[in-house]
């Protein structure tokens, strides 16, 4: 139990050169405050769905108009032709 | 002593709803925590530096969502540190990379005479021991020795009662004490 005891207060020794405080570089913390607060140079643009599905229907719905506008012509002078 | 706790208390409602001078005071007041936590948790300056900005970049992207409780902010932070360096952990064992600082270790200590070096060698693995601890006695070693905390505050930060510090911590000195008993014989 004695020697159990010593060991530990031996350990606690240990512990108590092996685990001092870091000081860290007064730089470093201003330049990560900086960091922190000031707005990425750089912006990741993120994929706008509801834009791409827009730009899908509408182009559809165009090309849709198209091939009805088409058809009406080709009909309207197979007519006269035909006529 | 209520009065400053007020102040913080104000100072953390004003970070919560996103002002940046009140989140400012909270970083200086812990960085240097963090920064020996993960310290000690990497044992590398490099990865410290890094993965202390990261944690509080992280925390000041997610101020706005913090809820107070009676845990001082400071276990938060050391929350958000923990997830990173288990990450880190995770990642290097990927890699298996050779810290460049025990490279650099090893030309300096030519310099040095064999008493020091062996009391460095000594510290290093008493280090290296601590390291592979549960995250919880790795933090009630580093709360306690690095941070200079009472049994009462690391509870605070660890949600846990002083009791239940008291026996953890010397659980832990248990663990090391056979860890490095069994090293002993087996060196």
């Amino acid at each position: 139990m004695k020697e159990d005891n010593q060991l530990i207060n031996l350990l606690e020794k240990k512990l108590d050169t092996a685990l001092l405080p870091v000081d860290i570089e007064e730089k470093y913390v201003d330049q990560l405050r900086v960091r922190l607060f000031k707005a990425p140079l750089i912006s990741v643009e993120k994929d706008n769905y509801l834009l791409i599905v827009s730009l899908i229907c509408l182009s559809f719905i165009t090309g849709l108009i198209f091939v009805f506008i088409l058809s009406r012509m080709f009909s309207s002078n197979r007519k006269r032709i035909a006529s | 002593m209520e009065n400053s706790e007020n102040d913080y208390d104000l100072v953390l409602d004003r970070a919560i709803q996103g002002d940046e001078e009140a989140f400012s005071i909270l970083y200086k007041d812990n960085v240097k925590k963090i920064y020996n936590y993960i310290y000690y948790r990497t044992g590398n300056n490099h990865e410290a530096e890094d993965l202390t900005a990261r944690v509080f970049q992280r925390a000041l992207n997610h101020i706005t969502k913090y809820k107070k409780t009676n845990v001082p902010f400071s276990a938060w932070l050391y929350r958000i540190a923990h997830n990173l360096v288990a990450n880190w952990h995770r990642d290097s064992n990927r890699r298996r990379e050779v810290p460049i600082e025990d490279q650099i270790n090893l030309r300096i200590m030519q310099d040095i005479p064999e008493k020091e070096i062996e009391k460095r060698q000594e510290i290093e693995f008493l280090l290296k021991t601590i390291r592979k601890l549960t995250n919880d006695r790795q933090l009630v070693l580093i709360l306690k020795y690095v941070e200079d905390l009472s049994n009462k505050e690391i509870g605070d930060v660890l949600g846990k009662s002083e009791g239940a510090i008291k026996s953890l911590y010397h659980r832990t000195l248990l663990e090391l004490r056979d860890v490095l008993n069994i090293s002993g014989k087996k060196e």
